[in-house]
């Protein structure tokens, strides 16, 4: 995820831009412009997620790609045989759902709270976003970010 | 349903959830607002002047009714220099915002509590948002 903080530090630099302007109607009682900068913010939000998103998800694919390779590797039959089943060199990896990708390299039934489950959870959103349903919410994409360097560090190869 | 997130992926909100998330955050908004009142230094003073109104999508989307919610004004000896206003309550990664405007500065203040549980309030300039740290009279004293 070594883009992810540039990511950040562009999407800071819009957001401040957004909330200075923000400040000013809001300053001078112009409602109207600060439902249409908040408008603003929400969409930027949505865009620098998907952005972190796809860092997050890449980050899962070359752990899991790792993990494949180190398994398909073992001299020991009974650990190779399953991993065999997988290409790690192939762009879909044999055709594995985001889920079972994840399921790879963390623990599906660690339970609410768990890494993998923020993971889905975090699919969901990037489902919901990137097939067209705009949230009506804000994303403290900072906060996120945090979370997703915390689940990129439990990835286990 | 643990927090925004879940919130926001879930199928299962209905109109009494909302309305108990509203009810929720009107009361922490009330108890920090009587908590900053007592962590003011000296010559400092808080009053409650006018409110901002809150109607998000969600709270429309079930046709829970919009909600004035105070803000706090912060003056020093007399002379306002400081002001905290709610800015919303459903926001991904965190469970609800405060902004706190103190001369040029402009912080953030957010609960990083889960739904529903006891609030834990941190802040941050809105500059440099991952620099979170406890909101206590220490760090309240530092940004006025």
């Amino acid at each position: 995820m070594r883009d992810l903080p540039h990511i950040l530090a562009v999407y800071q630099e819009i957001d401040a831009t957004l909330e200075a302007s923000r400040s000013a109607a809001r300053a001078i009682g112009d409602a109207n412009t600060v439902s249409s900068i908040e408008l603003k913010q929400r969409i930027n939000d949505q865009a620098y997620f998907v952005l972190c998103w796809g860092q997050l998800e890449t980050a899962i694919d070359d752990r899991c790609r790792a993990a494949i390779r180190a398994r398909r590797a073992s001299g020991n039959w009974a650990v190779r045989r399953a991993w065999d089943l997988y290409n790690p060199d192939d762009d879909r990896l044999s055709g594995l759902s985001f889920e079972d990708r994840v399921a790879l390299v963390l623990d599906r039934s660690a339970g609410p709270g768990s890494p993998w489950a923020k993971v889905m959870r975090y699919y969901a959103l990037r489902n919901q976003i990137a097939h067209g349903e705009l949230q009506a919410q804000r994303i403290d994409v900072d906060q996120v970010a945090q979370d997703f360097f915390q689940i990129q560090s439990a990835l286990q190869g | 349903m643990s927090g925004v997130l879940e919130e926001t992926t879930s199928r299962e909100i209905d109109k009494d959830h909302v309305v108990r998330r509203v009810d929720d955050w009107v009361g922490r908004i009330d108890r920090l607002y009587r908590q900053i009142e007592e962590w003011l230094p000296s010559g400092w003073t808080a009053s409650r002047v006018g409110t901002v109104r809150m109607h998000e999508e969600l709270m429309q989307k079930f046709g829970v009714s919009a909600r004035n919610l105070p803000v706090m004004e912060l003056s020093y000896n007399g002379k306002p220099s400081a002001r905290v206003e709610p800015r919303g309550l459903w926001i991904i990664g965190a469970n609800g915002r405060l902004d706190l405007f103190s001369g040029p500065g402009h912080y953030v203040i957010i609960d990083s509590a889960g739904n529903f549980e006891p609030a834990d309030w941190q802040i941050a300039p809105l500059s440099d948002r991952r620099n979170l740290k406890p909101l206590n009279g220490q760090t309240l004293s530092a940004v006025l």
